[in-house]
């Protein structure tokens, strides 16, 4: 099992007037290849998780387990964990420092001892996967850019890096609705044609529903509900209790039934929903 | 009536570090009246956030002119009675924050004012109240989740008095519940202290709340109406990279394919009574 986290807790601050449990005896497992969308209200452990997966926190207990990496509390040298999870950050592009597009991207493997030309072929490719035209942009200040292609060339720096899983905290926030829809698609080629693991951590439930394989829902620092995202959204009545929301279409179908209507429970997408409306309005179409 | 927001053919181009020029502002003309709670939409280089900087005389016009309640933003002299009129809060609310103590951040706007101390008091206590932050008055901004420290930022706007608030993309940085805070601020100060409302924002959802959307596209205004005139135009939303609710695409979709969905829903429980009709 590619990652597989065991009855793990994080403590921060143990020991203090400011120790705080951010995640309780949290136990998963994420396949290779999987697409895993995770959601949770602010301060739910989403991101305390996640910072597990690369070797960032440690567990205070339980183990974490990453192609057959183990790391515990006592686990030291954890380089060879950060080479399998690439994780990017929220607004990664205020990660970007060097003088050069190519600079910027390359930085990680240059630290990593490869030589001249092999950090040529994964510049290159990494900013390739990115949609970034290297060739025309490499000599320009990543300042210069907009924000969008900004943030494509700090994913560009992580996927250079070559990590089998991929881990994006919130990868949209702040963009307009354009480049939303570009760092999905290229998040959802990297899935498609490189096999990677992606975890997807989003507030967007209408984006989540539309991409990932399966979701898992935290709340109060626990693993809450997992399963595909027609099994999720099924759950409305939880989600709401926690805080979440849920695409508007799964709104609408849950206001449907509350009228009386006989409408599925398990609907997510606006596809979806036009076979569901079809049926219910009828003949009145021409269709 | 006399507008108390007034934009005439206002141009504005910036220059890059290799000394071209682009055009942020194209000839935008619009007039917005007291009490009106705009939302103003478009992707990014549109020329929203350019026009909304000329709001409060951050940037001055080209060409073109703007008037603030009456007053020229060209003229240096009405800059402190413009930006004392309409006030401005910025997407990131980490770097709005000036003070340790919250009540303090809110103090700072009208303390520039030379505002005597009991008035300052006063009016630290009534924006804390109408953002709903009193309980934080005496708290460190940093310990505030991202929707109250955006809170406190207009707060501190509302503490100057302002007859307009600008919100350049207010709820961009924040997680569901931070922008539902913010948007029930927006909306209470709007409908029960009359306080004229340009929201920037992405997410249509808010635009939905609106009065009037004003959909920005390459420097001009593309289209200008109620919600439901705008969403009404899904296509034209579509090909100029925008988004629309699900159940506004849904209804679209569904009167495509020959279906009778009357008026144009833009919530759910509009389109619950167009299907249950």
């Amino acid at each position: 099992m590619p990652i597989k986290m065991e009855n793990v807790t994080h403590i921060y601050m143990p020991g203090t007037p400011f120790m705080s449990r951010a995640i309780a005896d949290v136990s998963l497992e994420i396949s290779d290849g999987e697409f895993v969308g995770l959601i949770g209200h602010t301060g739910s452990g989403k991101s305390t998780l996640i910072q597990h997966l690369n070797g960032l926190l440690k567990p205070t207990e339980g183990v974490v387990y990453v192609n057959g990496i183990r790391v515990d509390k006592d686990s030291k040298n954890l380089k060879a964990l950060r080479r399998e999870v690439g994780l990017v950050f929220q607004y990664p592009e205020h990660q970007l420092f060097e003088e050069t597009v190519y600079l910027d991207i390359a930085f990680g493997p240059k630290n990593l001892g490869l030589t001249e030309d092999e950090i040529d072929r994964r510049v290159t490719e990494a900013a390739e996967l990115v949609g970034i035209d290297i060739n025309e942009l490499k000599d320009r200040s990543p300042f210069e850019l907009s924000g969008g292609q900004r943030r494509r060339v700090a994913i560009a720096g992580v996927l250079a890096m070559e990590p089998r899983i991929l881990v994006l905290d919130e990868p949209t926030a702040g963009l307009d609705p354009r480049g939303r829809d570009e760092i999905f698609r290229q998040i959802k080629d990297l899935h498609a044609k490189k096999g990677m693991t992606i975890i997807l951590v989003s507030h967007s439930m209408e984006d989540v529903a539309r991409l990932v394989d399966r979701i898992i829902v935290m709340n109060k620092g626990r693993v809450e509900l997992t399963g595909t995202p027609a099994e999720v959204f099924s759950h409305a009545d939880r989600l709401l209790e926690m805080g979440l929301g849920m695409p508007q279409v799964t709104g609408l179908m849950r206001a449907l039934r509350d009228k009386g209507m006989d409408v599925p429970v398990d609907i997510y997408t606006v596809q979806q929903s036009m076979d569901v409306l079809r049926k219910l309005l009828g003949g009145s179409g021409n269709a | 009536m006399e507008p108390i927001i007034r934009v005439r053919d206002l141009h504005y181009d910036y220059v890059n570090s290799e000394g071209e020029e682009t055009a942020a502002l194209d000839g935008v003309s619009i007039d917005i009246y007291k009490g009106e709670f705009v939302v103003i939409i478009g992707h990014n280089g549109s020329g929203k956030s350019t026009l909304a900087k000329h709001l409060n005389a951050l940037l001055k016009p080209k060409s073109g002119e703007v008037f603030i309640k009456g007053m020229d933003t060209r003229l240096d002299e009405n800059t402190w009675n413009i930006r004392q009129t309409a006030g401005m809060v910025f997407q990131n609310p980490d770097n709005q924050m000036v003070a340790t103590v919250v009540e303090e951040d809110v103090a700072f706007g009208p303390e520039n004012l030379g505002i005597p101390p009991a008035e300052i008091r006063s009016r630290v206590d009534e924006a804390l109240r109408s953002v709903n932050m009193t309980e934080f008055a005496k708290s460190a901004p940093h310990f505030l989740s991202g929707g109250q420290k955006q809170r406190v930022a207009i707060a501190g706007v509302i503490a100057m008095k302002p007859e307009i608030i600008i919100l350049d993309e207010p709820t961009a940085m924040l997680d569901p519940s931070g922008r539902r805070e913010v948007m029930e601020t927006i909306r209470h100060l709007n409908k029960d202290e009359g306080i004229t409302i340009v929201h920037i924002t992405h997410y249509m959802d808010e635009a939905v709340e609106a009065d009037r959307v004003v959909v920005m596209e390459k420097g001009r205004i593309a289209a200008d109406g109620t919600p439901r005139e705008i969403f009404s135009k899904v296509d034209t939303l579509r090909s100029i990279g925008l988004d629309v609710p699900q159940v506004v695409e849904l209804a679209h979709r569904l009167r495509e394919e020959g279906f009778d969905i009357k008026g144009e829903p833009l919530n759910i429980e509009e389109m619950v009574e167009a299907i249950c009709r």
